[in-house]
């Protein structure tokens, strides 16, 4: 009985364990991108090249995507909504999300990867 | 044998114990250690910012976040609210000095870099800036840059090369001499180019102000509000409201800090019960040869003592190591470790000495139960015991 009871222990913490390693993994990936504010990059995005991940909070959805706002934003601040053209499912509105893909232009950050922060 | 050889000799006799109860109170001072230390210099770090800003007071918009009033301070890019209107009737009053800023950002090699649009030949006087190479600004209109030294460190960037900002070519001209200021980790262009560059024409961010007379601080506050809707906040005043918030943000951690220290005192405690009770026989039996109550009290007391010495010993030196690797990254967004700044090297004696004592104390006091259940313990009980 106490062997059943200690390989049930084992089994539970084992596979705990693994799914720890692949949360933070997944988590691991998206920051081996640079990581960036919308505060960062809202001034002069076509200096960011390349692929970079976009720290931010979703504050609305568009036809092609969603916007989202620097996650510090207050009252009394100008507000600047950075677009994120996403194929896939926009996330919903009040998220923090990690966004990882490229600008292709001025006002507009293509997404290849959006990824709810925990 | 004397007292401090028996206890010597107590204490290592369990080696691991020892090991680990002596980890417990240096895990707990060492943080203690490592979050004063790194709190103490981002608050030096921040008051050394300030007044580097220069000038005597700084004035901002009227409805300036305290969020944003930091990015003055830090050098991040803020609000461009106020209109270069402001910065003219402003500067029209007699006895002030003022110097507007624009502060936007851009990124060289993917990493985020200040830039500030200024009147070049107001700021070099206001700031005493001097050349470490190039040349300055020829005029207001000159579509140039000078860098800082923490820049070109950074960058690896020397006079002649060309950054480009929202799209447009920009040569490096000179660079400054260090300033150890934010100056040394910002882009420098001249105010026209840059607020056509970033689209804010006729946008400033805020300004600085240097009064030809100290004990006129306050009238000149009333006139500038009197001509413009901003609002007039001192370098001190600045200053509080950042370390307003450092402040909350150390003690919270401080208090956190407090309950590693009080989980290592109740371990202490664990270790010295523990010792009681198995050494009941040797209790006896030094009370069987004579020693009194008190001997046996302060034998206890000062095992646990030597926790707390040696614990606060090698919990200060591991504290202070971890702050001065660890300071430079959690100032990372206040970009001191591209400066280099001194942040979490400097080792304060009197924090050293006032930690290893406090760290004596904590285990002196865990001690005192454990001690007194000892010292109560009768020759006949101690003896018997099996």
């Amino acid at each position: 009985m106490k062997k059943t009871i200690l390989a049930v222990i084992t089994i539970i913490f084992t596979l705990s364990f693994f799914a720890g390693c692949a949360s933070q993994a997944t988590e691991t990936q998206h920051q081996n991108y640079p990581v960036f504010s919308v505060n960062d990059v809202q001034h002069d995005p076509l200096a960011f090249t390349g692929v970079i991940t976009i720290h931010g909070v979703v504050t609305m959805h568009m036809p092609s995507g969603f916007g989202v706002e620097y996650t510090q934003q207050r009252a009394c601040c100008p507000d600047f909504v950075l677009h994120v053209a996403f194929d896939g499912n926009a996330p919903a509105i009040g998220e923090t999300v990690y966004v990882t893909g490229s600008f292709v232009h001025t006002s507009v950050f293509q997404a290849t990867q959006v990824r709810p922060t925990r | 044998m004397s007292i401090l050889k028996l206890v010597a000799r107590n204490l290592l006799r369990r080696k691991g114990r020892f090991v680990f109860t002596l980890l417990g109170i240096t895990i707990g001072m060492a943080s203690f250690v490592a979050l004063l230390s790194i709190g103490g210099n981002m608050q030096n770090e921040v008051t050394r910012q300030a007044y580097a800003l220069g000038g005597n007071f700084v004035i901002v918009p009227d409805d300036l976040c305290v969020y944003n009033q930091i990015g003055i301070i830090t050098g991040e890019a803020i609000s461009e609210s106020l209109d270069f209107g402001a910065f003219e009737r402003i500067a029209a009053i007699e006895g002030l000095t003022v110097i507007p800023h624009l502060t936007q950002r851009t990124a060289i090699q993917n990493a985020t870099v200040t830039v500030t649009g200024m009147l070049p030949a107001e700021t070099k006087a206001f700031r005493g800036w001097e050349m470490y190479a190039g040349e300055y600004f020829a005029s207001q209109d000159q579509q140039a840059v000078v860098i800082g030294q923490g820049t070109r460190n950074r960058f690896d960037l020397e006079v002649g090369d060309e950054l480009t900002i929202r799209g447009e070519a920009f040569p490096i001209i000179g660079i400054l001499a260090a300033t150890n200021s934010n100056d040394d980790v910002t882009l420098h262009i001249p105010l026209a180019i840059a607020q056509r560059v970033f689209e804010r024409e006729g946008r400033i961010s805020f300004m600085s102000a240097i009064v030809d007379n100290m004990e006129r601080v306050d009238e000149y506050a009333t006139a500038i509000m009197n001509v413009a809707n901003v609002n007039v906040a001192t370098n001190e005043q600045l200053l509080n409201s950042v370390l307003m918030i450092l402040g909350s943000v150390n003690v919270t951690l401080q208090a956190v800090a407090g309950v590693a220290l009080i989980a290592a005192a109740f371990g202490i405690i664990n270790t010295m019960m523990t010792a009681v009770f198995e050494r009941r026989r040797e209790i006896g039996i030094l009370q069987a040869i004579g020693a009194k109550g008190r001997a046996i009290f302060k034998i206890f007391v000062l095992e646990s003592g030597i926790y707390g010495l040696l614990g606060g010993i090698i919990g200060v030196g591991a504290g202070f190591l971890v702050s001065m690797f660890v300071a430079p990254i959690v100032a990372q967004n206040n970009e001191a470790m591209l400066m280099g700044v001194t942040m979490g090297s400097s080792i304060d004696v009197q924090l050293v000495i006032t930690t290893i004592l406090f760290s004596v104390v904590i285990s002196i006091v865990a001690g005192l139960y454990p001690a007194w259940k000892a010292a109560k313990l009768t020759p006949v009980e101690a003896i018997s015991y099996e």
